[in-house]
């Protein structure tokens, strides 16, 4: 199996999104993590440190960590394979809180 | 017809991807897709992922698809079942709209609800008299099923 060309879509950041190739039999994991140490995109507001988890979704679904691409039919196209990235944010204090609405009204409460 | 065009809608999905949802066919039988929608920023719905089924009817896109939410979420025109008021979705459903145009709509319904045409009236009233408690519970919400 060749490479897929993945476009991560930041949602709810004004549609950043990049591009960016991974082997098909890449655990999506992997693919987290390098996103996270490597490709985080500079021009986007929130920083690598405050993210508590990722969450990838494709064609509806939500990709699992520990299968790769193609054991969940991630397929390559004429065109990169969308990929939407919804970021969990830490909340200090344990747990998990997302989005920067919602953690600034938190901080305000 | 309508399998030809469902593929079509597939493949545009694909080629212009919206910005805050994915869509597609849950297994080999194109009728039947499942969506995730990303809660929008500007709602008490931010951080969350929204999960969907889609069916099409036999005679798509002549009759609207049916669209409903899997995962709970507090907001007057979605009721617990994951029934949705939308018109476009009943009467106003043209063949001209397409599931991508849908989706984008009911993430504006995320945004902006509808409470003077309720599905859950107790939530509309809560909408109408204190903003701050409905927003408040729809984050609670938001934490506990959607993320």
């Amino acid at each position: 199996m060749g490479d897929i060309n993945l476009k991560f879509i930041f949602a709810n950041y004004d549609g950043k999104a990049l591009e960016r190739p991974f082997a098909a039999s890449t655990l999506v994991r992997d693919i987290k993590r390098t996103l996270l140490a490597e490709h985080w995109p500079p021009d986007i507001s929130i920083t690598v440190e405050q993210v508590d988890r990722l969450r990838f979704f494709c064609g509806g679904k939500e990709l699992e960590d520990a299968k790769s691409l193609q054991d969940q039919k991630v397929a390559a196209a004429d065109f990169p394979t969308a990929v939407h990235v919804n970021t969990v944010l830490k909340r200090p204090g344990g747990g998990h809180l997302a989005g920067k609405h919602s953690c600034l009204q938190c901080s305000i409460m | 017809m309508a399998l030809k065009r469902i593929n079509k809608e597939l493949q545009d999905l694909g080629k212009d991807p919206p910005a805050n949802c994915s869509a597609g066919p849950i297994g080999d039988d194109m009728f039947h897709w499942q969506a995730t929608i990303m809660g929008p920023s500007d709602s008490p719905y931010a951080g969350g992922v929204y999960f969907l089924n889609i069916t099409f009817p036999s005679d798509y896109p002549f009759k609207p698809p049916k669209v409903n939410f899997t995962t709970r979420i507090y907001h007057c025109n979605i009721n617990s079942n994951g029934s949705i008021c939308l018109d476009i979705l009943k009467d106003q459903w043209s063949p001209a709209l397409t599931i991508s145009k849908v989706l984008l709509s009911i993430s504006s319904l995320l945004t902006d609800a509808n409470p003077d045409d309720p599905l859950v009236p107790e939530i509309a009233h809560l909408y109408k008299t204190d903003r701050t408690r409905h927003d408040a519970v729809a984050r609670e919400w938001t934490q506990k099923y959607a993320m």
